[in-house]
């Protein structure tokens, strides 16, 4: 390694920590959240410098980038209805105790005999036979696309969730206030940027570090901008919502059973086809992830409204 | 998979795709979940006759197989999960139909059927990461149950569940990622040949029991069980306390049993039975000074839980087998009180201990439901849970561990303590009868099956066993 490369790891590995405890000791929530989504970035860069892209894509994206959007958006609520810190002694104990665990577990992990790089060569042998070139994306939709399946449910269940407690004020179709001058123009840079970025990562999927799930996560932020700053009202569950919503795991669930038709295991694609088979889950999941991560967010946050329209609302 | 039909795939792909469906015609969801749940129930009939018939079953998942894929395996105690799931759950979700659409009942649907789903998942897997996603639908799809209807303190509670439960799953993943560093390999059958004792092994399995002992609320990592099993609607507490409960401890059985059999009835196994015992004595002691039904029937369902990890410290067949029929038989029998004091709160208007009072002659079907399901959760002959209570308490004995017998003993007089003046109010004589509201009769239909189904586990019990004798691991 290089002087370079060992200065680079040396700063990364000395700010992560710092700001974790930044996070946890920051005198004001909204101080907090800012440094979580700068933990998530350093993090991902993190990531990045041990040569996992895939892992870095998502923590940029969902980890830092949607997550603190979503802490944010959910402030105002959560503000004024803040109880005081538990007592010193308390929050002493439960540092003490994770503390412990986290030595315990450094200690195990370093103690961990070299010896396996897992099962990272079996997939090697196998790719060829597999629907997609790129590591990663073989284990997440061919070799286990099974677990791939289950975690799509999951993310559709947490939208249903979600949407089964969101108030029904802040749902249907609110508007904020008119965009700014330079917010406007600089969604107007944002948008084709990130549909072209996103369209960019599903290709690159079969072969290259990307996916449905990055790919998934930058679309939804472009959604979740556009919603956030009122260009765009909440999404309304119409039927194409709805259908989008589905896609991803319709399209999953179909390539699951056809097999089972035909006498074979489930998910067991039929080879020669097996390349545009995953491709195409890959476009259906990207389309579902990003309208499910859009659900998350209640829409356009509370703003004083003229009364006439606050009377029809419900 | 050659020859036989792939039926125990379609016990988690029906499910799915009618849930998948029913979100996208939303109007249609009563009549999609119908035939799901029809579709359903007959793939995981056959799946338990081909189990019965022919030992386990399995299946590769994109053909691949251990170790880079995924096997779906149904062995005795996979069959005896799914066939629980498969009879408890649709008599449940009956209600739910009966009411015929209206947004709840069509939210519970399609979050019933993803949960159905995921329960079946879970029964099969044969992976640690797999089991891990399994559970995590289970959990995701319980807490949009407990939140369904919308009400400010189920989502507290729902909220309380969601977090600690992220809480154990993250301990459980920290466990696979070390087994998987140690033994490159998920498939629980190759972990059991690869594990070796070493320091990331027992670290994992230390991590690994902790996360889901406090998914399965043993005590004292129950706190968030009360709350949520009386916030949430009866149907859904029933759900939760018969069929969501079991699912953590499922998994918790495949990793001892399969994992780590060296483990059992050593010195962890030991801590795991008593607190086990602890929580069957502190469940049943709320249970006696709760004041309302659901409350009882909360704190019953916590104690129950702990007869579960009686097992760990015994490690044999039969006491294997007593655990397992404590699942069972309390699945059918919670299950079924919660069915019944929904009929009670809907006609009375509350759930206090009173609301019973003058249930025998204005509702007897229900009183007979509450009668069946309080014996089997007693433990009196002929019911489940005095065949489960008797398998354990003789598993005991037979290992000269005699205090353990007497904890369950000790617990079946305590649960009469809880169940018996739910009975006699029930009796009590009423000067003045009040006006009782109309209560649904698909509620009274669905939880006296459930009693008759929990009394009938006690009449059949030698099938039952027969099936898991299958599993013939411990």
């Amino acid at each position: 390694m290089s002087l370079v490369d060992w200065t680079l790891d040396g700063v990364l590995a000395a700010l992560l920590p710092l700001i974790a405890w930044g996070v946890v000791t920051a005198a004001s929530l909204d101080k907090a959240i800012m440094l979580f989504i700068v933990l998530g970035f350093v993090s991902a860069l993190a990531w990045a410098r041990l040569d996992a892209i895939d892992v870095a894509l998502v923590e940029a994206a969902v980890g830092s980038g949607l997550t603190g959007a979503l802490l944010l958006s959910a402030l105002p609520a959560i503000q004024p209805r803040l109880r005081r810190p538990s007592s010193l002694a308390r929050r002493a104990g439960v540092g003490a105790l994770l503390a412990g665990i986290t030595i315990w577990l450094g200690v195990t992990t370093l103690r961990l005999p070299a010896r396996s790089g897992g099962l990272a060569e079996l997939v090697c042998e196998n790719i060829e036979q597999s629907g997609a070139l790129h590591p990663i994306t073989a284990v997440l939709l061919d070799f286990r696309g099974y677990d791939t399946l289950i975690e799509v449910a999951v993310l559709l269940v947490a939208s249903l969730a979600v949407r089964a407690v969101q108030r029904p004020r802040l749902r249907p179709g609110r508007r904020g206030e008119p965009t700014s001058e330079p917010l406007a123009s600089f969604l107007n840079l944002l948008v084709p940027a990130s549909i072209v970025i996103a369209g960019f990562l599903v290709w690159e999927g079969s072969h290259a570090p990307g996916g449905a799930f990055q790919a998934g996560s930058i679309l939804a932020g472009c959604g979740v901008s556009l919603q956030l700053t009122g260009e765009r009202p909440a999404l309304r569950m119409t039927l194409r919502v709805r259908a989008a919503l589905v896609l991803g795991l319709a399209v999953f669930v179909a390539l699951a059973g056809a097999p089972l038709l035909r006498g074979h295991d489930l998910l067991d694609y039929p080879r020669p086809w097996a390349g545009p088979l995953v491709f195409a889950l890959e476009l259906a999941l990207t389309v579902s992830i990003a309208v499910i991560l859009v659900t998350f967010f209640p829409g356009a946050p509370d703003r004083p409204e003229p009364p006439a329209r606050a009377a029809d609302s419900p | 998979m050659s020859g036989t039909t792939p039926w125990i795939s379609w016990t988690i792909l029906a499910p799915l795709a009618g849930a998948t469906l029913s979100v996208l015609v939303a109007r249609r969801a009563v009549p999609i979940a119908v035939i799901a749940s029809a579709a359903t129930i007959v793939s995981v009939a056959a799946t338990v006759g081909q189990v019965a018939s022919a030992g386990a079953v399995s299946s590769a998942a994109g053909a691949w197989g251990a170790p880079l894929g995924i096997t779906l395996r149904a062995d005795g105690f996979g069959a005896l999960m799914l066939a629980t799931f498969g009879v408890v759950g649709p008599l449940v979700s009956l209600q739910a139909i009966g009411r015929r659409g209206g947004p709840r009942a069509r939210r519970f649907l399609v979050l019933w059927l993803f949960a159905w789903a995921s329960l079946n998942a879970l029964a099969l897997s044969a992976d640690v990461f797999n089991l891990y996603v399994t559970v995590e639908l289970v959990t995701l799809a319980a807490v949009g149950l407990i939140v369904v209807e919308r009400d400010r303190r189920a989502l507290a509670a729902g909220l309380r569940y969601l977090l600690l439960s992220l809480v154990g799953s993250l301990f459980y993943l920290m466990g696979v990622a070390l087994l998987y560093a140690a033994t490159a390999t998920l498939d629980t059958e190759l972990l059991g040949e690869r594990v070796t004792p070493e320091p990331a092994s027992w670290t994992a399995l230390a991590l690994m029991t902790a996360g889901l002992c406090l998914k399965a609320g043993l005590c004292p990592l129950h706190a968030w069980v009360p709350p949520a099993y009386t916030s949430a609607p009866p149907a859904v507490s029933a759900l939760l306390s018969g069929l969501i409960g079991k699912a953590p401890y499922v998994v918790l059985v495949r990793l001892w049993v399969e994992v780590f059999p060296g483990s059992l009835g050593g010195g962890a196994a030991r801590l795991l039975g008593a607190l086990g015992a602890l929580g069957i004595f502190w469940g049943s002691l709320l249970a006696l000074r709760a004041r309302r039904l659901k409350r009882v029937l909360a704190y019953s369902s916590v104690a129950h839980v702990g007869y579960l990890f009686l097992f760990f410290p015994l490690g044999t067949a039969g006491a294997w087998a007593g655990a397992a029929y404590v699942a069972v038989s309390h699945a059918a029998a919670s299950a079924s009180m919660f069915m019944a004091v929904e009929v009670v709160e809907r006609s009375v208007g509350h759930d206090m201990l009173d609301a019973t009072k003058g249930v025998a002659h204005r509702r007897p079907l229900t009183f007979v439901a509450l009668g069946l399901a309080g014996m089997s959760l007693m433990g009196l002959p002929p019911s489940g849970g005095f065949v489960a209570k008797w398998l354990l308490a003789r598993a005991a004995l037979e290992r000269g561990e005699w205090w353990w017998a007497a904890v369950v003993i000790a617990g079946g007089l305590l649960s009469a303590g809880y169940v018996f003046p739910i009975l006699r109010g029930a009796f009590a004589p009423q000067r003045r009868s009040p006006e009782l509201r109309r209560a649904p009769r698909h509620a009274e239909l669905v939880s006296l099956s459930l009693a008759v189904v929990a009394l009938a586990l006690g009449l059949i019990p030698l099938r039952l066993m027969a099936l898991l004798k299958l599993a013939g691991r411990s």
